[in-house]
């Protein structure tokens, strides 16, 4: 087995908030599962981004943040993209 | 019933009559430019002079979202004062309307009362609708959003951790006992004084922003703001939960961050001390 | 079983989520005793430091000095590590400066002792390096 990779703070905190996204988004009714996928990628791949562009990948962490809390209340169905 | 159904549409044409009338003019003068302002009916032997243009620097931070990676930046522009009003938010309508409509900040009354406009003028956070623009056009004026907060855009900060360490002090009366007449929580007139200082913040968020402690822990650290408004309620003689209260700042961050520097009363828009509101529940917790 | 990786699933996305409004049991130890600990120190010091500049050294002054402050110091210091070197964000940094801290603290309150009990005392050092 390959040994795992060594991934910084800031790296993990970027997966790990693409992980929460996608956990939510199977909380949604499963016709509209595949619009928070794509809207979810979407927003992940909008902006290349240098590696030790910290300033902008924190900012990039806190709206995904904040996008997260809001499309995970249960109130939240569908989204368009 | 019919007849007062009757007299409500008899008065309704004769109060739009009333109102339509000044919202006209308020719609004439909702206008940035000061010329316009002044274009109320008046013979025309009275219109003062043209004054010389006078153009001041403005220099605004800048910094769009849509563009996350560009580094933020210092953009300027000219104003005429003689063809604006006397205040910073003025000359910041007037550049939206007139030069740049894409730059953005918050704003609302402009007159001082609901907070919305708070950024760092010349270097000290105030209300841009209370700070007057410097005449001497030598000098540019620097204005950059709330220091050591999260941009939204340009001059809007997020305050979303404010307005949560808002609501985690719990700003509403809460009592054990209700009103013993059942209705109304009485208070006298020395009790209500009590409320003088404290009860007029408007949470612009001008002294929470200014305040080191506040850059350095706001995640746990509540701020002076957030600190005042907890006393407000503590202080209140209708309030029956002031020791809780007390006991939820019992830890090393909540309110010990504060170092009494002083900052939040310095640049109080609205001329309260919030450090004397902490330094109160410092005394109070001291002898709880 | 749902119920419970439910549970799971809404504290990882908490922890996500979550970035602001850290909450804090009630503890008075770090907080009002703190702060009267802190107060007493600092007005503690005050009868001291008269007492040594009109009577002189004294071996009562010189003990009593000897721990207030150094407790004065640490808390002082402590404040530094707890204001810049928060374990919210320096995990290990803080543990190491809150027990480097600890330490020299410890240090300083028995080399006082030493000093006022086996040699000249902390007042008569000062005013002997003062007309040095």
């Amino acid at each position: 087995m390959a040994a795992p990779v060594r991934r910084s703070g800031l790296q993990q905190d970027v997966i790990n908030l693409y992980r929460a996204c996608f956990r939510a988004a199977r909380q949604k009714p499963i016709a509209n599962r595949s619009h928070f996928y794509t809207f979810i990628r979407q927003q992940f791949r909008q902006h290349t981004l240098k590696r030790n562009d910290f300033a902008t990948i924190e900012y990039m962490l806190r709206k995904g943040r904040k996008q997260l809390e809001t499309y995970s209340s249960p109130s939240i169905q569908d989204v368009h993209v | 019933m019919s007849v007062s159904l009757m007299s409500a549409a008899a008065v309704r044409p004769a109060l739009r009559k009333h109102i339509a009338a000044p919202i006209a003019s308020y719609v004439r003068s909702f206008n940035s430019s000061a010329t316009s302002n002044m274009a109320n009916p008046a013979p025309p032997d009275n219109t003062p002079a043209k004054k010389e243009p006078l153009y001041k620097t403005f220099e605004i931070y800048r910094w769009n979202p849509d563009t996350p990676a560009e580094k933020p930046i210092l953009q300027e522009y000219k104003v005429d004062l003689n063809a604006c009003g006397p205040m910073v938010l003025d000359a910041l309508i007037k550049i939206k309307n007139e030069m740049d409509p894409t730059l953005t900040f918050r704003r609302s009354c402009r007159e001082g009362i609901c907070g919305s406009c708070a950024m760092n003028i010349e270097g000290g956070n105030t209300l841009a609708c209370l700070a007057r623009i410097d005449r001497n056009a030598s000098k540019p004026l620097k204005i950059y959003p709330l220091p050591n907060m999260n941009i939204v855009k340009d001059l809007v900060p997020d305050l979303t951790n404010f307005y949560k360490q808002y609501k985690s002090i719990e700003p509403y009366l809460k009592q054990k006992t209700p009103p013993t007449d059942g209705k109304e929580n009485l208070q006298s007139i020395e009790d209500r004084k009590k409320l003088d200082g404290l009860y007029e913040c408007i949470l612009c968020a001008c002294c929470s922003t200014s305040c080191p402690s506040y850059w350095w822990n706001q995640e746990e650290y509540l701020g002076p703001a957030v600190l005042m408004q907890a006393y407000r309620w503590m202080a209140d003689s209708r309030d029956q939960f002031g020791r809780e209260r007390r006991d939820m700042l019992q830890n090393q961050y909540s309110l010990y961050r504060c170092h009494t520097i002083m900052n939040c009363a310095k640049t109080c828009p609205k001329g309260l001390n919030p450090g004397k509101a902490i330094a109160q529940i410092k005394k109070d917790m001291a002898f709880d | 079983m749902l119920s419970t990786i439910r549970y799971l699933l809404n504290c990882s996305l908490a922890a996500a989520v979550s970035q602001v409004g850290v909450s804090h049991t009630p503890d008075r130890v770090h907080g009002s005793y703190h702060w009267n600990v802190e107060r007493a120190a600092t007005v503690a010091m005050v009868p001291l430091v008269a007492a040594q500049l009109t009577v002189g050294a004294s071996p009562i002054t010189d003990a009593l000095l000897g721990v207030v402050l150094p407790i004065h110091l640490h808390i002082g210091f402590d404040a530094c590590i707890v204001d810049y070197l928060p374990a919210r964000k320096f995990a290990v940094i803080n543990k190491l400066a809150t027990w480097t801290l600890n330490l020299a603290t410890a240090g300083v309150l028995v080399g006082c002792y030493q000093f006022n009990m086996h040699d000249i005392g902390i007042t008569e050092l000062i005013s002997r390096a003062w007309t040095a």
